[in-house]
């Protein structure tokens, strides 16, 4: 629309106004439809139908009649230009109207030529439109000439319509011939014709043709009529398109079912087609579809046959039959053939030699002409002379034949379209004749396979005449192997298998003998004799080995036959019992590796008996027995061996059955360990103290477990294992250890001791003893002492006190009596006190509840204290006290307290029982690695009965002079027990009436050690 | 007399054996001390308060509460806790002295006793040397 607004001011704006106002009033409606138009559909295929067709028609009309209405505008603005104006328009809707009625393309450029001379000032005109088929120029619609005339003038209209074409084409413009000058234009004579319009129809770019008026008067075509003109040359354009559009379809649709019915009758040739029909009839098949299918009078199907290669026709299709018999029988050289299929012949992948270029083959090929030519030619028909052919080719693209056509059914040299339809049929024609080919190949290979065959079964008829023979060998032989593998019985195989090498060799007799290596001899083991293998009943005959076939073959270590006995030297020189009368015979030697065992002999009564084979069947099954042989003697031994073993076994069995129920039926837990410390038996009352099942512990190292959880039993056990394993080695024979220790309520106690076999540890036994009773019962025993001691002191703390008031005069002076009588009061409360404090102190040691408070002690400033604290009562006693100390001794460690007790009871006992005017050294000194202290006197000293009660709890002797002196008979079990607490020694020496001397050697302390305690304490926590 | 300045020490004596309560008692007072006597745990706690002894003497065992657990509380008063307890029992074992001396005892007294022994250690803990000679 911006060209309207564009165009140049006239001397009459304000009708251009209106009429402007008109046009866009026309048009908006056009546009709003155009704008909702599915523009797409323009471009759909032109298949989609008829109705698309006329919708794009339509729809070109809509914008050609835009374009018009435009171009109308423009026209000139004189009253008379916009009457013809409005009658231009109205002639554009007319035809509008009549293309989206018809499809009809002569029907429609008709009726633009009508509107053409209706209106502009032309009175008649014709429509020229190129055919599509032939590019010659066709008129197609004339108006206004004369309907006698038109027949007539229309070689001369054609004429004309050429020659504008031409000038149309060169300038691309309408044409104009004006002032009578028509000379470009030699029209059919209209007399009153005095100018002309010529205007293109443009189709895809090019010019298909043109309208083109006359007018009567010169200059009579103005710029209106020719815009006009070209609108309706547009229009035209439009038809042309909708019409090609659907012819082709049409066409398209025409050739469709063409293309459908051809395959159609391939496939149905395909089907009917099977390997086993004949060439020929196949042949014959393709030619008769290829006639009809696709219209071609004659068809001719050669193939390559033969070497060199020529061209064999097979079948032919409209060709009278005594014709193609005769063409049958004359070979087509291939060369010309080939010759013809060159590059400038091809079309597709078929060959089309014109009639022109008939040289090529004319006078090489067989040709048969059947049908004359008509003369004159027409171009684009069929020649006879051409020749069209379709080679056959394999898949690798190897000439297989040709199928040829001739004179096809339209007479029209064919479209490039037919030639594909008949390529498609030769390449399924190829495809089935490569196919019938190779099938045929398959059968005569069959053929020749079925002789080779038969000649292959006759020889191998021979071939198993030999094998079933050395088959019937194998197979003894394999019986015999399996007799042989199937028994251990050495009687039965040798039996078994001399039974069977004789069937096989069909020999009479047979023996088997064995070598004595003693003796040298050989003795009858297994005899055959009338078909029965058995065992000499005595020892039999014996033969030598150095002499005659014996000989011969222990030297040898071969098998031989001895074809005729008759005849041997060897023989000769031989005796041997049961084949006297032997004429045959074939002996063997039975070996296992290099060892010679025996021999294997077989004999027949007529000589040259025996062949090579038996020869070889006889030295492999005598290979055979001499293994079985060799296996009895070995399982013989091993079986000896078995039973003797299994009655040790056995007795060990019972033994260590016995010792283990032993074992098993003790209370105590016995756990034994290797010098490893790996846990190698463990008794079920081990088991129940350790609260492990002994599977659980069999193996293991008590070294892979840990320090021992106070909770865990097994690992406290094991760990009283572990510390006595942890020992040097060289003292683990003698040393034991003894541990107790306390888990889950129970009390457990651990000996740890050597095993030892012939001096050599093999490893430690552990004797775990629950004790948890027993110490139970001393727990009461000691609780019951520890009460009874505590309520005894109680009224002793009465007496005792009130008894010192009284003699402290505390209430009053005493007279001499009372005074005595008090003193013993308080001396018996002084012992009863005595008494309580042993019995709570030897109480407390056996249930190990006393603690010791270990320090670094010098002996010599202890043995000082208590000497000074007791002089007096010696002095009293008028009894020499001396100590002899070696200066500089090494500490000890022990219990300050615990260790005077000890001196001063020793001390105590020296006073007592060293009658007055006696004396008593206490002397120290260093003895290894101990601190040794003698308490010694020169008292009544100790009977030798006595001496061995000594240290007993409560023991007191019957001397007199023991008689008198108060004590409880605690004091020594309590110092050796004690002294022992200190890891310490405790003896005497004494002589009844020359003295005693009490020793005891405590440990030099090793280390400056924190104050601790011992594990007696330990054990009590 | 044994006296601090011019007063006589006081002495506490908790003892539920009247006979050894008596023997104590007789002992300390002819040793010149003041005594006041109680039966057992709880009234040793309240005569100590009351009282404020120089020295508390207390059995191990008596009823109600016994003298370890007397001891503790005379420890804890703000009151008591700087008056010296002795232990006198005849319970001699060392764990026992252990525990005894544990609870905040200066001394313990194994029973029976000697009454000049008893003297001594009780004029060595109240720092002379005791007795009627004092």
């Amino acid at each position: 629309m911006s060209d309207l607004r564009e165009k140049p001011s006239s001397e009459l704006p304000f009708f251009r106004f209106r009429r402007h106002a008109l046009l866009i009033a026309t048009a908006i409606p056009l546009l709003i439809e155009l704008a909702h138009a599915p523009l797409a559909r323009l471009s759909l295929p032109h298949v989609a139908g008829n109705v698309l067709t006329g919708l794009v028609a339509a729809w070109g009309f809509t914008l050609a009649f835009l374009a018009v209405a435009t171009r109308v505008s423009e026209l000139t603005v004189d009253r008379e230009s916009a009457r013809r104006s409005a009658k231009q328009l109205a002639a554009l809707q007319r035809i509008g109207s009549q293309m989206s009625e018809t499809l009809d393309l002569e029907a429609i450029l008709g009726a633009i030529l009508q509107q053409a001379l209706e209106a502009t000032p032309a009175f008649a005109g014709y429509i020229a439109i190129v055919q599509p088929d032939s590019k010659e120029v066709a008129v197609v619609a004339t108006r206004g000439y004369p309907l006698w005339e038109e027949e007539r003038s229309r070689g001369a209209l054609l004429m004309s319509a050429e020659n504008i074409m031409a000038e149309l084409h060169r300038t691309g413009e309408p044409l104009i011939a004006d002032n009578g000058h028509l000379d470009q234009t030699p029209l059919l004579k209209a007399a009153q014709a005095h100018s002309a319009l010529s205007v293109p129809v443009w189709y895809e770019k090019n010019i298909v043709g043109f309208i083109h008026l006359q007018a009567s008067a010169r200059h009579a075509f103005d710029d209106q009529d020719i815009a006009f003109v070209r609108s309706l040359a547009e229009q035209a354009s439009i038809a042309i398109g909708s019409n090609k559009r659907y012819l082709d379809q049409v066409r398209l649709n025409d050739s469709f079912r063409r293309r459908a019915e051809q395959l159609s009758r391939l496939a149905a040739i395909s089907r009917s087609m099977r390997m086993d029909m004949p060439l020929e009839d196949f042949m014959e098949e393709v030619a008769y579809a290829i006639q009809e299918a696709i219209g071609f009078n004659i068809v001719m199907v050669s193939t390559v046959e033969g070497d060199p290669p020529y061209l064999q026709r097979r079948a032919g299709a409209g060709v009278p039959l005594e014709v193609l018999a005769e063409m049958k029988r004359r070979p087509q050289p291939l060369a010309p053939v080939e010759a013809m299929m060159q590059e400038r012949f091809a079309i597709s992948r078929s060959y089309f030699v014109p009639h022109q270029e008939k040289s090529v083959w004319e006078d090489k090929v067989d040709v048969v002409t059947l049908l004359p030519e008509q003369e004159p030619h027409e171009p684009g028909r069929w020649h006879s002379e051409d020749i069209l052919f379709t080679p056959l080719r394999s898949v690798e693209g190897r000439l297989l034949g040709i199928i040829s056509v001739d004179d096809p059914q339209d007479g029209r040299i064919p479209s490039l379209d037919t030639i594909e339809i008949l390529e498609t049929f030769a390449a399924q024609a190829a495809a089935l004749l490569h196919n019938v080919r190779l099938y045929e190949q398959v059968r005569q290979f069959n053929a020749l396979l079925e002789e080779k065959i038969e000649e292959r079964v006759a020889q191998l008829a021979m071939a198993n005449e030999q094998l079933s023979q050395e088959k019937e060998r194998m197979e003894t032989l394999y019986r015999i192997t399996r007799e042989l593998g199937a028994s251990l019985d050495l009687d039965r195989v040798l039996a078994r298998a001399l039974s069977l090498v004789g069937q096989a060799i069909c020999a009479q007799r047979g023996a088997i003998l064995m070598l004595d290596p003693k003796t040298q001899c050989m003795h009858y083991r297994m005899v055959l004799k009338e078909g029965q293998a058995s065992a000499p009943d005595e020892a039999g005959p014996t033969v030598s080995v150095e002499t005659g076939l014996i000989r011969w073959i222990t030297e040898h270590r071969q098998s031989l036959i001895i074809a005729d006995t008759s005849r041997d030297e060897t023989w000769r020189e031989t005796t041997l019992p049961l084949f006297e009368s032997a004429r045959s015979l074939l002996a063997a030697p039975l070996m296992v590796g290099e060892e010679v065992l025996g021999c294997l002999v077989l004999s027949h009564s007529l000589p040259d008996l025996f062949s090579a084979e038996h020869l070889r069947l006889v030295t492999a099954a005598a290979n055979q027995v001499a293994q079985a042989m060799s296996n009895a003697e070995l399982y013989r031994l091993i079986l000896d061996q078995t039973k003797r073993l299994g009655e040790a076994l056995h007795i060990q069995q019972m033994q260590a059955s016995e010792k283990a129920s032993i074992l098993e039926g003790i209370a105590d837990g016995v756990v034994v360990v290797g010098v490893q410390g790996e846990i190698v038996l463990l008794n079920r009352a081990a088991e129940e103290i350790l609260g492990v099942e002994a599977s659980r512990l069999i193996g293991k190292s008590v070294n892979d477990f840990g320090e021992a959880a106070p909770e865990d039993r097994a690992l406290r056990g094991l760990s009283a294992i572990r510390k006595w394993l942890a020992q040097p080695w060289s003292s683990l024979a003698e040393s034991r250890l003894e541990d107790r220790y306390e888990s889950e309520g129970r009390v457990i106690n651990v000996h740890v001791s050597a095993v030892q076999m012939r001096g050599e540890i093999l490893g430690a036994v552990a004797v775990l003893r629950d004790v948890t009773k027993e110490v139970e019962a001393d727990r009461a025993k000691t609780e019951f002492i520890s009460t009874v001691s505590h309520e005894l002191r109680t009224p002793m703390t009465s007496i005792q006190g009130y008894t010192d008031l009284l003699l402290m005069g505390a209430v009053g002076q005493l007279n001499e009596n009372q005074q005595r009588f008090l003193g013993i009061i308080k001396s018996n409360v002084n012992r009863l006190s005595h008494l309580v404090g042993d019995l709570l102190d030897i109480s407390r040691i056996e249930s190990g509840r006393l603690g010791l408070e270990l320090e670094t002690l010098q002996m010599e400033e202890l043995v000082n204290q208590v000497t000074t604290a007791m002089r007096a009562q010696f002095t009293t006693r008028r009894i020499l006290l001396t100590t002899d100390i070696v200066p500089g001794l090494p500490p000890i460690r022990g219990d300050r307290k615990r260790l005077t007790q000890v001196l001063s009871n020793l001390l105590e006992n020296a006073c007592h029982y060293t009658l007055p005017g006696g004396q008593v050294t206490v002397s120290v000194c260093l003895e290894g690695d101990e601190v040794r202290t003698d308490v010694r006197d020169t008292g009544i000293g100790i009977s030798v009965e006595d001496q061995k009660h000594l240290f007993e709890r409560f023991f007191r002797s019957e001397h007199p002079v023991v008689m008198e002196t108060q004590g409880t008979g605690l004091g020594l079990a309590i110092v050796k027990s004690l002294v022992e607490m200190h890891q310490g020694r405790i003896w005497f020496q004494s002589e009844l009436g020359k003295g005693s001397t009490f020793s005891f050697a405590l440990p030099v302390a090793k280390e400056p050690a924190i104050n601790g305690v011992t594990r007696a304490e330990e054990i009590q926590s | 007399m044994s006296t601090l300045g011019s007063r006589p020490f006081k002495i506490l004596i908790a003892e539920d054996e009247r006979d050894i309560r008596e023997l104590v008692g007789f002992t300390l007072t002819f040793g010149g001390y003041q005594v006041v006597e109680v039966a057992d745990g709880v009234e040793a706690v309240a005569k100590a308060q009351e009282e404020l002894p120089d020295l508390v003497i207390l059995d191990v065992r008596m009823p109600k509460m016994n003298g370890y657990e007397a001891c503790q509380t005379l420890k804890r008063l703000e009151k008591t806790k700087g008056i010296p307890v002795v232990f006198l029992s005849a319970k001699g074992q060392e764990r026992e002295v252990k525990e005894g001396l544990d609870t905040g005892a200066i001394a313990y007294i194994l029973k029976p006793f000697a009454p000049t022994d008893l003297l001594m250690e009780v004029g060595r803990i109240l720092g002379h040397n005791g007795g009627a000679a004092a």
